[in-house]
């Protein structure tokens, strides 16, 4: 299996899914003039309290079912940050193909690092 | 509230000069955001650094495929760029939660300085003194090759000084996590510089690191709180759009045409953001209108500078 092609894939995939989400999200919000309980101005005020860290995740996670523009909106810059890791864990598997073990083990420290960041802030702040 | 049209207007014309320019869309992006709508800087970086990824995922994904982008090199540097983005957004968290705001516009504007400086110094030509392959080019397979479509030819090169590319790149990491832009500016430094990569392929490479980079970036200030849904997902949909309608553009206009758009836009933003953020920190007061003519004429200095560059160059 060639590394190139399937990494163009993924990535364009990711790209365009993402760039949906958000843009499909974005008209629901509107439709509906609010999601999750917040007002379109809560939600477009510049200043607002509403960010990736004060959201009520389970709210977010229910509001997926019933088309809430939030949910989806956030699902879709979740998809956009997802893509360069999945990129890194399909270069991982093939490199593993491959038996490049000197790819295998720097791109596994990059996950890993990666994977570190995600838990890092919660922990230490 | 924030004018939804306006942001996209924004977002469109930060992807237009990103993708003419080369550094993406989160360099323009930033600035302008806080600059002219007044979002706070923060929200500004989030949604520049999840941008970034949009514009960086697109434009590998094309470079990936035609073979411009050398995937190994670049999967081996993305560790320092990883490591560097999480010490930068740590290091950002820690100057804005000891209330110096103020700082940040004045680093972004040194950044943009920076940048400036790099890239109209980089156009000049590609590496000078090539090196013969080290140990770090055999055990790491710096090898690449792609078809040059101007001049027709298949390129064939090598990566040399791996080390020493991979620390530079470090503090492209350091500057994304800091700032919530890509740091590709750094990244060719360690790339055509260090590395001794022809321009084109450096590039390419360069754009692939920016998506891990940014999106290491971009998970710290998701848990930090500095991604404002809305606004990010606005800002990616204009810079996408704005990246699709340069690209467009680009093959139209002249090289000396994209520098006088590079010069004026950066060295605009460059001395408003410095300025702005010396009027916040309230050591000096400086009104907006004297924020926006000093910048102007700053700015117009630096394009007649550039002009007289160009008219010596023609001598």
């Amino acid at each position: 299996m060639k590394l190139e092609p399937l990494i163009s894939y993924i990535l364009r995939i990711g790209v365009i899914v993402g760039i949906t989400l958000a843009i499909l999200g974005m008209l629901l919000l509107l439709v509906k003039g609010g999601s999750l309980g917040y007002t379109l101005d809560m939600l477009l005020d510049p200043y607002t309290f509403i960010n990736t860290c004060t959201v009520n995740y389970s709210l977010v996670y229910r509001g997926l079912a019933s088309f809430e523009g939030l949910s989806i909106i956030l699902l879709g810059l979740i998809v956009m940050v997802a893509t360069p890791i999945l990129r890194i864990i399909l270069g991982i598997l093939i490199f593993a193909l491959e038996k490049d073990r000197v790819y295998v083990a720097i791109a596994t420290a990059t996950l890993t690092l990666i994977l570190l960041s995600i838990f890092l802030v919660s922990g230490i702040l | 509230m924030i004018e939804l049209l306006e942001v996209i207007a924004i977002g469109v014309l930060a992807g237009v000069i990103g993708s003419m320019i080369g550094l993406g869309g989160g360099v323009v992006l930033t600035p302008m955001l806080t600059l002219f709508l007044g979002v706070p800087i923060k929200y500004a970086t989030g949604a520049s650094a999840i941008s970034t990824i949009a514009t960086s995922s697109s434009a590998a994904s094309v470079y990936i495929r035609s073979g411009l982008a050398n995937a190994r090199i670049g999967i081996s540097l993305e560790l320092s760029t990883i490591v560097g983005a999480i010490i930068g957004a740590l290091t950002a968290h820690y100057v804005y939660s000891s209330g110096w705001t103020w700082l940040m516009y004045i680093i972004f504007g040194f950044m943009l300085v920076i940048s400036l400086m790099l890239t109209v110094r980089r156009r000049e030509g590609g590496p000078t003194n090539i090196r013969p392959p080290d140990r770090t080019t055999t055990i790491l397979k710096l090898y690449g090759r792609y078809h040059d479509l101007s001049s027709g030819k298949i390129v064939e090169y090598y990566g040399v000084r791996w080390w020493l590319a991979e620390f530079i790149l470090f503090f492209s990491g350091f500057s994304s996590g800091m700032l919530g832009i890509g740091g590709g500016v750094f990244n060719v430094v360690g790339l055509d510089w260090a590395m001794n990569m022809p321009i084109k392929a450096s590039t390419a490479t360069s754009s692939f690191i920016i998506g891990a980079t940014s999106a290491t970036t971009s998970i710290i200030y998701w848990n930090l709180g500095y991604i404002h849904p809305i606004l990010a997902s606005i800002s990616i949909i204009g810079v996408s759009l704005g990246a699709l309608i340069g690209a467009r553009i680009l093959p139209r206009i002249s090289d000396r045409q994209v520098r006088w758009i590079f010069t004026a836009t950066l060295g605009y933003l460059s001395a408003n953001m410095i300025l702005r953020g010396i009027d916040m920190s309230g050591y000096i007061v400086l009104p907006r209108v004297q924020q926006y003519v000093i910048s102007l004429a700053i700015a117009i200095c630096m394009v007649l500078i550039l002009h007289r560059l160009y008219r010596g160059n023609a001598r």
